[in-house]
């Protein structure tokens, strides 16, 4: 009895997040289409006004550890020596009117919400099968070691992507009054992310060919 | 699957249909259809004594070991 509450609870928790994956893949279809539909429009206006780009970088020198040494006024009641900033990000906000660079930039954005859409698709594919009695069907650790290898290569591409995009535009722009840097950020949480994903695919596969022996014993 | 179940052989002895014989045993006709045609990958003791119980039979008149071709 208890056996079969925890099941429907599982099932219940299983159908609670596939309708939240799915207003999620909605909306950023959505975004996704809003994007492309407003393209036109965006590249349009900004053609006379110009167009924003961000881009990542580190205040000081360096792109690993970088570091920013400070003036600091000297006086008899000065506890303090040096100062300096440390691992410091962040964002360069720049402004322009190159019309390659405007849609390199959306065509990114939307690289980005297209392996969304197809991370969230495995994962509500999953829910589907959990949410149909059916968690050891033979394509979720397909589905899981996929996922798994697209967080793997989706957070090692976007590292280098950052640094080789803040490289390009560091070497266009000179800024005299603060030292700014590439950024290399090794998104750490998100390649572990990706390995547990895979070990868990792993184990995933063996409970399946389990489930089967199972099944087919009589 | 080197080993062959032969529950045909023993059905047509006895003179029984496979329904009859989920019955008398206690097994689903699914189940004893996926032994009958050779698909399982197991079979518990349990089963196989109950259905030497009705077929009053050995194990080794039910099982049989081929090599694979």
């Amino acid at each position: 009895m208890s056996e079969e509450i925890g099941t429907l609870d599982r099932r219940m928790l299983a159908r609670g997040l596939k309708i939240f994956l799915d207003i999620l893949f909605y909306l950023i279809l959505l975004v996704g289409v809003l994007l492309v539909g407003s393209l036109p429009v965006s590249v349009s206006s900004g053609y006379h006004d110009g167009w924003d780009l961000i881009v990542p970088v580190t205040i000081g020198e360096g792109s690993l550890r970088p570091r920013l040494n400070l003036e600091i006024a000297q006086d008899s009641q000065a506890v303090f020596e040096v100062a300096r900033i440390r691992d410091g990000y962040g964002k360069l906000h720049l402004f322009h009117h190159n019309l390659s660079l405007c849609l390199l930039n959306a065509a990114f954005i939307i690289l980005i919400l297209a392996v969304l859409l197809w991370a969230i698709t495995l994962l509500r594919r999953i829910l589907a099968t959990t949410v149909g009695g059916h968690p050891f069907h033979p394509s979720n650790p397909r589905r899981l070691n996929l996922l798994g290898w697209i967080i793997l290569a989706a957070s090692v591409l976007a590292s280098l992507l950052q640094y080789l995009a803040s490289r390009w535009v560091l070497t266009r722009v000179e800024i005299i009054n603060i030292p700014v840097s590439p950024v290399i950020q090794s998104n750490k949480e998100w390649v572990v992310c990706g390995l547990l994903v895979l070990v868990l695919a792993a184990i995933w596969k063996q409970a399946v060919q389990m489930a089967e022996e199972q099944a087919l014993t009589v | 699957m080197a080993i062959h179940v032969l529950l045909d052989r023993a059905l047509l002895e006895k003179g029984l249909t496979l329904t009859e014989l989920a019955d008398r045993v206690g097994i689903s006709l699914p189940n004893l259809s996926i032994l009958k045609t050779n698909k399982a990958r197991a079979v518990r003791f349990s089963t196989l004594s109950a259905l030497c119980r009705e077929l009053d039979c050995q194990p080794g008149d039910l099982l049989e070991y081929r090599p694979d071709e």
